[in-house]
Formats: structure tokens, C-alpha cells, sequence
């Protein structure tokens, strides 16, 4: 059974949704500098997910052979194979990776609101971007690659931040019965989801060390021993998601005891039910977890690969850009009151539902036999659907609340905005250039 | 919560806002302690286990594997006429091997002894040969021999190697564990079916008379294996 990868439907949906971003942000001249500025750094965080997304499906395209997995780039397993083409294209994931770390923190310290002022705020910002985007991948490239575990301490900071974000909009309304209070509590939550699902659906994993067992496997490909400091990093990646993911589950669950459910709720209840389910899929798998140095490597089984798609990757791939846009819409980051900028908004909008749906209907098909005249009825009535009701879709996502309201901060000059997209373009092609130019090189071997 | 002084350089007021509040802190610091905990005895178990998996992988990896053997035997006796060719089929079937064992060759020798009882007669010529069949087996092994002849009464001795690698003799074998070891030894389904052997007579007269036939002997010996590793 073939199943499909969904990196390449990511890829689209999200380098569509950031140059559509970018775009908006930079032609709302009298739109909130702030909301232009964070609106941007959204944008380029979409391009840079989008770019990495593009080179998995490289990858998986072009050297199916080779053994390519999250853990790879993320935990830094990833030897040289020599093949320079190979090489260069992780090397870039690596590189992309770092920019995806630094620009989320930057987001965390703008959206929901500007936890910094002041004139030299936003250049110390965009500096810190710039530099960590330059010097960090080459670190990563010459210092071994699993030296990249060290910015898990920037994947935490940018967890405590929203973390504390939701925390304190969660009391303020529950306690304080302030309601505008849930705009900064729903923004902080639904950013933590986008950004940490795929550590948080692992949460019972890794209170229960299920996590552990499966690195061990990954553990015994190393020609070295790891140190524990590279071990503290691995599970503060898991931790990273586990925090927040406990925390929006007693929050939301305190919240639907008293107020009903909502979309954010719903979300949260969803991956800690999947989160669950996953430890026993761990225990039921164990032998295979750790059969690489207790027997010899064991594929999993069929029916892990059909849940793994049906769960994690489409949240991951699917869902995510779906609340990134939710966000940026809802929180009014791009300017949605004019004529223009709202039909871009609507076709950024079905575009992505289609994209989603229909990629879902696809993957479905890929996993289970359902005949192809089941899924393209299926495909038929969701296109009608978005069709009939694309007025109150697109309404949905662009209704009025304090949403817009919450998100604040400090003016910044325009120019400033177009020196940042400037200044975000020369990065992408810097880290484009080093990792091909040191993977031909050999570094690494 | 915002903060817009476009005067000041530097302004962290709104982080501090943000930690103004006395609950939240406190729900925050139980949930950073209770994370820290996590952190602490995770990363503990994960470092046992790093060292669990290093002393695997950087163990000695030498290996001997000796085998335990057995044998299922198959005897006939007939006579054959003059310029006859006779097959004889041996049926090995899974039942036959014992839990654990593995088939690691087949030996077969062919005997006979001029049995005419007439006068100077000389020892009849016995080919033997032993064709490909289904059987699963290292048909092109060069340490194979599948055919052979006697004009002498001698015994005709054939060998196929069913198993790669078996000689029945222990051998050396490097790997991380006992199972990776013995994963070679442990595949099923070698010389399981239908071994054959092809036999041909042709007898040998004196001078003036007739010796038409001659009885001849097959034993086929199904020698199976049972591995096991030691650390060496």
C-alpha cells in the first residue's frame, strides 16, 4: 500500500500562504506597523516551513533509499553520506530549521501582543534574526550536527512565553471574568498548537518515557556515545511540547466546565486524545522501537503508518497552515477591510480549504481502498460545499471580535518593513548558498 | 497590554506586565517545576539507556557459532537391469526437521558390490546424478557434488549443500547480538521438497555369460542443524 506524503501539499499551501502574507502586509500602508511587522515575520516564517517542506519532498523524491525522518534534522542524527547533492539539500533543512527556531521566538515576543518597546526593540529584533540566521547553520554544519539540540533551549523560551501568555489570559477571564481577557489566552493557545503539535501528540510518551525507548533505537546508530548534555536537549524538545499541552489541557478543560466549548478546546482535546493513544501505540511497538540494536531493524507495521498519516501528519501538514491562517486573519494581522486585500483574503482562504480537503480525500484513498469514484464524490461535494457556502466561510474566518484588538505594540518605521523583507530574502538564499557550498565541499565526512 | 513609547529605547514594561500577576506565576512555576521534573528523570532514563545500547553496540561483537546436528536417513536396496535408469525421489517435508533445526546438507552414498556370483565377472558401472529440482538449495555451490560414477564397486559419494555457509563445522561470525548473529543461520525453507537422484546401470559380463542386473544400495543422509552463538 503506497502511502502519499503530504510534505509536498505543505510545501504549496504554505510558500502560497506566506508570498500572499508578505504581500498583504506590504501593501496595507496605513495598517498598524505593529500587526505589518508581525504580519511579515508570519510570512517569512511560512516561507521558510514552506522552503524546508519543499526540500523534504525533494528528498523523499529524489533518494528514496536514503533513510530520511523527522529525528534527522531536529535531533541532529544526520552523518554525511558524501552524496553532495544529498548533503547539501540537509544541510539546508538544517539551516531552515534555525530560521524557523529564531523567527518563532520573534513571534512569540510580538503575537499576541509586543512583550518589548521602544526604538531600539524591533532593530534588536530584526538584528537577532539576521544574525542567528548567519552564524548558527554554519555552527550546526561544522560542529557536528547534533550540536543543533542546543537551540531546544530557544524551542522552550518560545513555549514558557506562550505558555505564561495563556496562563494569564485564561485566569484574567475565568477569575477576573475579563472576556477580552481569551483573545490573548486563544492567540497564545492556537499559536502553541501550530508550533508544538508535533512534540505535544507524544506528551504521555514522554511523561512515560516511551519517547526514550524509540530514541534508543536512534541512539544505537551513533558511532559515539551521546553526552548527556545532547541527551538533556533531546527531552527538552519533548518537554517543549509536553509543558504547554498539559497546561491548554487543564486551561481548556477548566474553561469548557464553565463556558462551553470552542474551537481552541476542541483542538487541544483532540491531541491529547491522539497524544494518548500514541503511548500505547509505543508500548504495542516496543519491540520494533528497539529492535535496530536488540535484534536487528524492523520496519512498523502497515497500520501504525495509516494512524501516523491520519494523525500526525495531517495535523501536521493539513491543520497547521489552517490555524496559521486563522490567526493571522482573526488577529487582524493583515488588513482585511478593503476590497482588494479581502478577495486576495477569500482566495487565500478556499485555496487553502481545497488544498486541504482534497489532499485529505487523496491521502485517504492512499491508505484505505475506498474506490476512486467514492473520493471524487467526495471531492465533488466538498468543492460544492465550499462554493455554496463561501460567504460564511471566509466570514468565519475574518468575523469581528477584540481578537484584533489584543495584538499591540510598537510603531516601526515602513522602511523598516521593506529592509526586513529584504534582509529575510538575502538569508533564505544565504543558507541556500553555505549548505551547498560546504556539502561540495565534504564537510562533515 | 501594550506598550508604545516611542521615546524610550528600550522597553521590557509589557514583560513585566506579564509577570505582574501573583496566580499566574504561581500556575506557572508548578507547571515549569512539574516540567523540570519530567526533564530531570527523563533525561536520567535516557542516559541509562544510552549506556545500555553502547555496551551493546561496542561490546565485542566476535561470535562463534557452533552447530548441534541430526539426521533423518533414507535407505533403499533394489535391483537394477542392464542400461536401466532409475529415479528415485526422496520427499523432505518441514514435519520431518525437528523444532529449531534447519536442513544443512544432503549426503547420499551409492553402494553395490558384484553380486552376480558367475566367474571373473567383473564390477558393473553405476552413474549417479543428482538433478535440480524445486528444492531450495545452493545448487551452484562449488563444494557441491552432484554426480559420479563407479566401475569398481566403490561407493559413489554425492553432496549438496542445502544451507549457505554449512560445513558443520562451527565458524566465526561478528554482529551487535545473538539474534543478528544467527539471523543467517535461522532462515527457513532450505531442502524442504523433492530430492532426486538419478541412478544408471550398466553391468559387465565375463566372456560366454550373462550377468543382466545388479543390487544397489542408496542411503541418503538429511543432515539438519540447530546454530547456537557464544560471545568469544
Amino acid at each position: 500500500m503506497a502511502t502519499e506524503s503530504l510534505a509536498p501539499v505543505a510545501a504549496i499551501t504554505d510558500l502560497i500562504l506566506g508570498t500572499l502574507t508578505i504581500v498583504l502586509a506590504n501593501r496595507a500602508v496605513n495598517h498598524d506597523p505593529h500587526k505589518r511587522f508581525t504580519a511579515l515575520l508570519f510570512g517569512w516564517t511560512f516561507i521558510f516551513i514552506g522552503a524546508y517542506y519543499t526540500i523534504v519532498s525533494v528528498i523523499e523524491l529524489g533518494y528514496p533509499d536514503q533513510s530520511f525522518g523527522w529525528s534527522l534534522v531536529q535531533f541532529g542524527v544526520f552523518e554525511s553520506t558524501g552524496v553532495g547533492v544529498y548533503d547539501a539539500l540537509v544541510f539546508m533543512l538544517f539551516g531552515l530549521q534555525s530560521a524557523i527556531n529564531i523567527l518563532t521566538l520573534a513571534l512569540a515576543l510580538h503575537l499576541p501582543f509586543d512583550l518589548g518597546s521602544g526604538r531600539n526593540w524591533n532593530s534588536m529584533m530584526i538584528g537577532s534574526i539576521g544574525v542567528y540566521c548567519v552564524v548558527v547553520p554554519i555552527i550546526v554544519i561544522f560542529g557536528g550536527f547534533s550540536i543543533t539540540v542546543f537551540q531546544s533551549v530557544m524551542i522552550l523560551a518560545t513555549s514558557v512565553i506562550w505558555t505564561m501568555i495563556y496562563v494569564r489570559g485564561l485566569l484574567s477571564e475565568m477569575l477576573e471574568e475579563n472576556d477580552d481577557a481569551r483573545s490573548a489566552s486563544k492567540g497564545a493557545g492556537l499559536l502553541l498548537i501550530a508550533f508544538y503539535s508535533p512534540s505535544m501528540i507524544w506528551w504521555l510518551s514522554t511523561v512515560l518515557m516511551g519517547n526514550n525507548e524509540w530514541f534508543s533505537g536512534v541512539l544505537s546508530q551513533f558511532s559515539e556515545s551521546a553526552s548527556v548534555v545532547y541527551l538533556l536537549g533531546v527531552n527538552t524538545i519533548w518537554v517543549s511540547g509536553l509543558l504547554p499541552i498539559l497546561v491548554l489541557l487543564f486551561g481548556e478543560g477548566y474553561r469548557t466546565f464553565k463556558k462551553g466549548t470552542s474551537l481552541l478546546s476542541v483542538v487541544v482535546f483532540v491531541v491529547v486524545v491522539i497524544g494518548f493513544i500514541n503511548y500505547f501505540i509505543d508500548v504495542a511497538l516496543s519491540d520494533v522501537l528497539v529492535s535496530c540494536y536488540e535484534t536487528e531493524c524492523q520496519d512498523v507495521p502497515v497500520a501504525f503508518t495509516i494512524w501516523s498519516g491520519l494523525t500526525t501528519d495531517v495535523l501536521a501538514f493539513l491543520f497547521v497552515p489552517l490555524l496559521f491562517v486563522y490567526v493571522l486573519i482573526q488577529y487582524r494581522l493583515v488588513e482585511s477591510n478593503s476590497d482588494e486585500n479581502r478577495n486576495l483574503l477569500r482566495i487565500m482562504i478556499l485555496l487553502l480549504i481545497l488544498i486541504v480537503s482534497s489532499s485529505f480525500i487523496e491521502l485517504v484513498q492512499s491508505l484505505i481502498p475506498v474506490p476512486q469514484m467514492v473520493t471524487a464524490s467526495l471531492l465533488a461535494i466538498a468543492v460544492a460545499f465550499f462554493i455554496g457556502w463561501e460567504e460564511k466561510i471566509t466570514g468565519w474566518f475574518v468575523q469581528e471580535s477584540v481578537d484584533g484588538e489584543t495584538v499591540s505594540g510598537d510603531a516601526l518605521l515602513p522602511q523598516s518593513l521593506s529592509k526586513f523583507t529584504v534582509l529575510m530574502s538575502v538569508l533564505l538564499v544565504y543558507i541556500i548558498s553555505v549548505s551547498w557550498l560546504f556539502a561540495n565541499m565534504g564537510v562533515g565526512l | 497590554m501594550s506598550t508604545d513609547e516611542p521615546g524610550v529605547d528600550f522597553d521590557l514594561s509589557a514583560f513585566t506586565a506579564l509577570l505582574d500577576d501573583r496566580r499566574s506565576n504561581i500556575t506557572m512555576a508548578v507547571a515549569l517545576a512539574l516540567s523540570l521534573v519530567v526533564l530531570l528523570y527523563t533525561t536520567l532514563d535516557l542516559a541509562k539507556l544510552n549506556d545500555e545500547v553502547r555496551d551493546i553496540v561496542e561490546g565485542d561483537n566476535n561470535w562463534e557459532v557452533s552447530f548441534e546436528l541430526q539426521s533423518l536417513t533414507f535407505e533403499e536396496t533394489f535391483v537394477m537391469t542392464d542400461g536401466e535408469q532409475r529415479t528415485l525421489d526422496f520427499e523432505i517435508a518441514l514435519a520431518d526437521v525437528p523444532d529449531g533445526f534447519r536442513v544443512g546438507s544432503i549426503q547420499t552414498v551409492v553402494s553395490y558390490t558384484e553380486t552376480s556370483g558367475l566367474p571373473a565377472d567383473p564390477p558393473d558401472s553405476v552413474a549417479a546424478n543428482i538433478p535440480q529440482t524445486d528444492m531450495e538449495a545452493q545448487w551452484t555451490d562449488n563444494n557441491n557434488t552432484l554426480s559420479g560414477s563407479s566401475n569398481d564397486a566403490s561407493d559413489i559419494e554425492l553432496l549438496l549443500r542445502t544451507h549457505s555457509g554449512f560445513t558443520g563445522q562451527a565458524v566465526n561470525a561478528t554482529g551487535l547480538n545473538e539474534y543478528q548473529v544467527l539471523q543467517p543461520w535461522l532462515e527457513e525453507g532450505y531442502g524442504i521438497g523433492t530430492y532426486s537422484l538419478v541412478l544408471d546401470l550398466n553391468t559387465q559380463s565375463p566372456p560366454f555369460l550373462n550377468d543382466g542386473d545388479e543390487e544397489i544400495t542408496v542411503v541418503v543422509e538429511v543432515v539438519m542443524f540447530k546454530p547456537s552463538a557464544t560471545s568469544v
